[in-house]
């Protein structure tokens, strides 16, 4: 057993242990989010080499694009079971177990080779945006697909799907002075005193762990005018889910964070935005606000 | 109409039910991703009709229900409920 250090996303702490004989390795998104061992973690990945050799029941959900599987889960004894397959191949990719009494992930992943030595890669995506999104299952937290920015003292996050200009309206407002906190998915975490921080995860690039307050909710759309409609009741809160990521097999989890993007939509002002894309959406936004 | 309601009501418990002042946001459990955001938001009397409804439910009973508590005229009522239980079972029982 091997203490390996810890992966820090969103002010959450994962410790992280590797339980075989072969050197870690990450993403090159991870690096500016592994840190120290703490002393308090608030999740445990222990990371073991080969598979197990399971047969399980029928499946809780099913993740595919198009006819790819990406990820199964599965109940397994008194856990999950999420069997994560390579976007491209297919291959089963990882094996992990989840506890959630204890908070423990044990991840199963087999040997591959990196820079000419055998190495294990534990958390090659997709297997990493599933530890922040069952995160977000137990935790005041929404994992989001929306671009987010920071121009100093305002943090506004635009969200939708690929296409709608989440991108574009990154690019900008970072070429007219402020921090992009990323471009495509943010988990969004109320705070105790009822405000919201957005934090940006690893990706598949490298990137600063970046943070800031979170003022308003966007919906774009690409429009022949810069428009805005704010939003309200059940149709922003509708709204706000359909961008939120959902494994929409479990009640609970449903609730909880429908519980919780009802609170934003109370806490923050949402809309929707017409938007031609030049610098002028920024006085738009900034004049209507 | 009363068998779209029994069926209906045979899918509720694959729904989680949001409460948002008057107006009621039925989510719908998947189990895969497909069509995840295909929320259904019902107004004050969308919402009545979707808490009455229970396996003892009748169009007659419903239509009796409305009456006492939105004082709405017979007729009307019929005519409301003859669209709309239609639709709400096309969404809520479509596969």
């Amino acid at each position: 057993m091997n203490a390996a250090g810890c992966i820090s996303v969103a002010g959450y702490h994962f410790g992280l242990t590797n339980e075989s004989t072969y050197p870690l390795v990450f993403e090159v998104g991870f690096e500016n989010f592994l840190d120290q061992p703490q002393h308090q973690t608030d999740v445990q990945l222990n990371f073991h080499e080969g598979f197990q050799d399971l047969a399980p029941n029928k499946a809780l959900y099913q993740a595919k694009n198009g006819n790819q599987l990406l990820w199964e889960i599965y109940p397994y004894q008194d856990q999950r079971l999420f069997l994560v397959y390579h976007p491209e191949t297919g291959a089963l990719q990882q094996q992990a177990f989840y506890n959630a009494d204890t908070r423990t992930w044990q991840i199963h992943a087999e040997k591959s080779t990196h820079e000419a030595e055998d190495v294990l890669n534990p958390l090659a995506y997709p297997m990493a945006p599933l530890l922040w999104y069952v995160l977000s299952t137990e935790e005041p937290l929404l994992l989001v697909h929306a671009s987010g920015v920071f121009d100093g003292t305002h943090g506004r996050i635009f969200s939708g799907f690929s296409g709608v200009g989440k991108s574009t309206m990154a690019q900008i407002w970072a070429g007219n002075g402020a921090q992009v906190i990323n471009d495509d998915r943010l988990l969004l975490k109320r705070l105790s005193n009822g405000t919201w921080q957005m934090f940006n995860t690893p990706m598949y690039y490298s990137d600063q762990n970046k943070s800031c307050a979170l003022h308003q909710v966007y919906f774009p759309f690409h429009s022949p005018t810069n428009s805005l409609e704010p939003l309200s009741g059940a149709k922003a809160l509708a709204t706000v889910l359909a961008y939120t990521i959902h494994h929409g097999y479990d009640a609970q989890h449903l609730l909880h964070h429908s519980n919780l993007a009802e609170k934003l939509v109370t806490e923050l002002p949402i809309a929707k935005l017409g938007v031609v894309p030049t610098d002028a959406i920024i006085d738009f936004i900034r004049s209507n606000e | 109409m009363n068998t779209l309601l029994q069926e209906i009501n045979q899918r509720k418990p694959h729904f989680v039910c949001k409460n948002t002042g008057h107006e009621l946001l039925l989510i719908p459990l998947k189990d895969n991703v497909a069509d995840f955001n295909q929320y259904l938001v019902l107004n004050e009397l969308g919402a009545f009709i979707w808490e009455q409804i229970n396996e003892d439910c009748s169009l007659e009973a419903l239509q009796e229900a409305i009456f006492n508590e939105f004082d709405a005229p017979s007729a009307q009522i019929e005519q409301d409920l003859a669209q709309f239980i239609p639709e709400l079972h096309q969404y809520t029982c479509a596969k």
